[in-house]
Formats: C-alpha cells, structure tokens, sequence
C-alpha cells in the first residue's frame, strides 16, 4: 500500500508545481498587459441607463418623465433602448405612454412619427432583445 | 468508517464471497485516492474542512489575483468588473465547498441505508451473495478511472460550451475575454478560469451525478431482490423508511447545484447581463431544476412499489381474513352469551382486540413508496432555498412582482380548472 500511496504523493506534488507554474506565467502576462474599460464592447445595462437618461433630458420637464418597460435591443451599429415614455407637451401636459426607439444617434416617438411609421421601425428595431 | 460483516451476513451460504464488500460509492476513486496524494486523506473534520479551503484557493483566489493584477476591477456593476460577478462568488466560494461536503454526508447515509439492508434483515441471508455481488461491482465501477476521464472530458466540454460564444459576432463584455470581434482573446483571469477552475467545478458535480446514478444503481438491484418487508413496521414502508432518510441526505447536494448552477448564472444574466425573467435563458432553468431535481431523488424510490405494495395487499388480505376469525370469537364470547365471571383467558382478549387495531392501522397506512414528507421537505426545501438567493435580486429589479403574478395566475389557472 505504501507504493501507491507515495506514487500519488508524487503525481499530485507534480500537479500542483503545474498550477504553481501556470499561475505564475498568467501572473507575469497580466502585470505586462493591463486592461482598460472594454468600451468597445456595449454593456447593455449602461447603454440602456445613459440612452434613458439621454432621452429624458431632451424632453420638457425631465424630472418628471416617467420610463417604463424599456429594454436593449438589436445589434451592432444598430443597438437601441426600446420602451414606453410618459412626459409633458409644450403645452405642459402629460402625453400618457407612448413607445419610444432611442439610440446614440437616433430618436423616434409615438405621436411624433406617424403611428404606421413607428410600427415599421418598431418591427425593425425592437424584435430582438439583448 | 468501514462496514463491516454484520452477523445475518456471516450465517450467508458457502456460496458468498468470503470476504464480503462492504458498500461504498467513493472509497477508493481518484479523487479519494488524490486527497490521499494530498495528504488530506483523512475522515477528521479539520481535513474536510482543509479540502473546501484548498479547493477555494486553486479556484477562486488564484482568479482573484489575476484579475486584479489585469485591472478587471471597477467601482460599478458591470461584466468587466470581477469583484462585481457575483456568480462567481456563489460558484467557488459557496457552491464548490458544498459539493465536497455533499460528498461526505452522501457517502455515509448511504453507507448506513446499504448496511441498514443486510443488518436488518430486509435481505434475506439467501440473497445475500447477489447483493454482494452488487457491491462488487460498484467497487470496480468507483476504482475504474473511465468514470472520471468521462467526467473531466465533459467538464472541459462545458467550459468550452461557455467560452465559445464569447468569441462571437456580436458578443458582450465580460472579464473572462476582452478585444473587439475578430481579434478577441482570453484574459489571464479567463484562461484560469476556463482551463482550471471551470473544469474542476464541473468534475467535482458531474462525479457526484455519477455516484447518484451508482446508487440508483444499487437501488434497482436490491429491489429486484426478494425482500423480507414487514407491513405492520412502524416506519409504515415495511421496514425500509431508512432509504428516505439516506435520499433526504441528498438535499445537500441539490442546494450545491442550485447555487452553483442555477442561481448563480441566472443572476448573473438578470444583474450583469440585463436579461429579463421572462426570457427562456433565464425562467427555462429555474423551473426545470425546480421540477427535475426533487424528481431524481424520488423517482428511483418507486422501484420498491412494486413489492411495498404486494406486500400490503398481502397483509391486508390475511389480516383481515384472521381477524374475521377473531373477533367472531371474541363477539361471540362478550356480547352473545350469557353473563358469567371471565375466564383467565378471556381477560386478554380486549387488549388483544387493541393489538388488531394497530395493527390494522400499521397495516393500512403503510406506504407503497419509501419516502416519507420529512425527507421530501428536506429534497424541495434545498431546491427553493438554492433558487431563494435569487429574490434579494429580482425585488430589487422589481421583477419579483411580475414573478408573482405568474405565480398566482398560474395557482387560480390550475385551481379555476377543478
């Protein structure tokens, strides 16, 4: 039985010099490679708060614009925050829910674009959630 | 802790091995024979409690340090920030330690339910060898390595399955892969990750999958033995009620797979990777383990239905034949003759007419399956309380509501329907 045993003792001393080993070379590679923020890479639970936020602010009163059911949809270049608004007209007003697509450099409202308009670009932009 | 012969065995026929296997699903097999190698062989408590403590820093730690070293490490809630990944921490820090501990508490409530079998005499001492033989077998099964090559194989095919689609079009950032599409590669955490730590999580469940499957093994053979039940046993399943306890032990082992397995990656999707709860990746798992896990430890139970239940029937049927026969005599004797002093014998008989009753009703609630609601409390409340961890983080995406309206929609559906 001693045999085997201190065979073991040898396969697993030899196992752990190889983690040792491995450790210490993935060590050497992250200390020669640091990594920044990955923002080339969409987060989407940052994408969606900075589109909100965007959005909000370029409506009238945006403390009191309520967002709801909002979610991150489709794929790059065309990633968008799709979801339904609440804010005032000019008038001021309250709108009630109306379904918005906001993206880095796109913006479409219900009852701003015509309701044909904003099912076509709903269809097209808001199907395939993230 | 080693069985040892018990007395009905030693009076087995010549034919029975002379040396009997005593019953185990883990003496022996590699990884026993590694902690040995290790030097953390041993049954005490403060081995077991170093062996969750090294398997924390071959896992965990070293991820830790890499990460840092990298700078994977941010002030918010993002997927490129390591420390925020708390899937992580519920897989090498609560679930890996659980499935070792799983391992010692399964290996010895099972060790006790297969000595209970013989010592007891629920075997008869004639079947005794083809049990033994059955012992045999799982120890050449547990020593043979093509079990654990499988399990290492599957455990590398599942931390592949992971990282493969990190390397896709269109993927999400993570801290375990970094790079645009195209030029995409491993972080020094992530290579630790997929090539040690993944792998050894997974090898250390899909062997305890393994040992389950052993013992349901063991199971189907001993309830294909006649067995010696007795129907008027007080644990109500003809003497067998410890193979419920040894399947509630099992509980442990569901509460480490539903951390590390379920809840873990769930969360992670819901939190890191904003999934919502209605998407399949997300509600799929949980109620699949939510229904299949309970289910895996019940199900092999009903193999002893079979012979439970003709054993009932038996002793229904004859009691209610012998106790026809006398409790006429006893009628006849206390209500349809004249009064007169009893007899000495007579005396006994309402005390005898109490025995019957309990007997009956021994008789009559003796269950046709060994699980008793003790150990199925243990089973269900381990598969909720794993899935538990998840309400602190869907009340705080105000997804728990929506989770109990589906709840109780469903509850006035199925109530609705009767």
């Amino acid at each position: 039985m001693g045999e085997p045993v201190s065979i073991l003792a040898q396969a697993s001393s030899r196992a752990v010099l190889v983690l040792v080993i491995l450790f210490a070379g993935l060590y050497a590679y992250a200390w020669r490679n640091p990594l920044g923020a990955d923002a080339h890479l969409i987060d989407p639970g940052r994408f969606r708060a900075v589109e909100v936020e965007r959005l909000k602010a370029g409506l009238p009163d945006p403390a009191r614009v309520r967002v709801r059911d909002e979610f991150v949809a489709g794929s790059k270049p065309w990633i968008v925050v799709c979801g339904e608004v609440n804010a005032r007209d000019d008038r001021g007003n309250l709108t009630g829910f109306r379904r918005f697509i906001a993206g880095p450099s796109f913006k479409a409202m219900g009852g701003d674009v015509e309701d044909g308009v904003m099912d076509a670009l709903w269809s097209a932009m808001c199907v395939r959630k993230r | 802790m080693t069985a040892h012969p018990t007395p009905r065995l030693a009076a087995a026929p010549a034919s029975a091995p002379t040396a009997p296997e005593p019953f185990s699903l883990f003496a022996g097999d590699w990884m026993q024979a590694t902690y040995a190698g290790l030097g953390l062989g041993s049954h005490r408590p403060w081995y077991k409690t170093t062996r969750c403590v090294v398997a924390v820093l071959v896992t965990y730690v070293p991820m830790a340090a890499l990460a840092w070293r990298q700078g994977l490490v941010e002030g918010t809630l993002s997927p490129t920030n390591f420390f925020a990944d708390f899937a992580a921490y519920a897989c090498f820090l609560v679930g890996l330690p659980l499935f070792l501990i799983a391992e010692i508490v399964i290996d010895a409530s099972t060790r006790e339910a297969a000595e209970e079998f013989m010592s007891c005499g629920v075997v008869r001492p004639e079947d005794a060898p083809r049990v033994l033989r059955v012992h045999d077998t799982l120890r050449r099964w547990r020593e043979s390595r093509v079990p654990d090559a499988v399990c290492v194989l599957l455990a590398y095919v599942l931390s592949l399955a992971i990282l493969v689609p990190q390397f896709g079009h269109d993927p999400l950032p993570t801290w375990h892969v970094t790079g645009e599409p195209g030029s995409r590669h491993l972080t020094a955490a992530g290579y630790w990750a997929f090539f040690v730590a993944l792998p050894l999580l997974d090898y250390v469940w899909l062997r305890l999958i393994v040992k389950t499957l052993l013992w349901i093994y063991y199971l189907y053979h001993v309830s294909r033995v006649r067995l010696a039940l007795l129907p008027t046993h007080p644990d109500l399943t003809g003497g067998i009620g410890f193979v419920s306890e040894a399947q509630g032990r099992f509980a442990v082992l569901i509460l480490a797979y539903g951390i590390s397995n379920v809840a873990a990656p769930v969360g992670y999707q819901i939190a890191v990777q904003d999934y919502e709860l209605t998407a399949m990746p997300v509600w799929g798992p949980i109620a699949g383990f939510i229904i299949g896990a309970p289910l895996l430890f019940t199900l092999p139970l009903f193999m002893f239905t079979k012979q439970l239940y003709r054993t009932k029937r038996r002793a229904l049927s004859v009691f209610r034949e012998r106790a026809m026969e006398r409790l006429r005599d006893i009628e006849k004797r206390w209500l349809y003759t004249e009064h007169r002093d009893s007899l000495p014998e007579e005396l006994g008989m309402p005390a005898e007419q109490t025995m019957l009753d309990g007997l009956y009703s021994r008789i009559h609630h003796m269950r046709v399956v060994p699980f008793d609601l003790r150990s199925l409390g243990q089973l269900v409340g381990s598969t909720l309380g794993s899935m538990a961890t998840l309400l602190p983080l869907l009340h705080s995406r105000s997804e728990l509501n929506e989770a109990v309206d589906v709840v109780s929609k469903l509850l006035e559906h199925l109530g609705g329907s009767h």
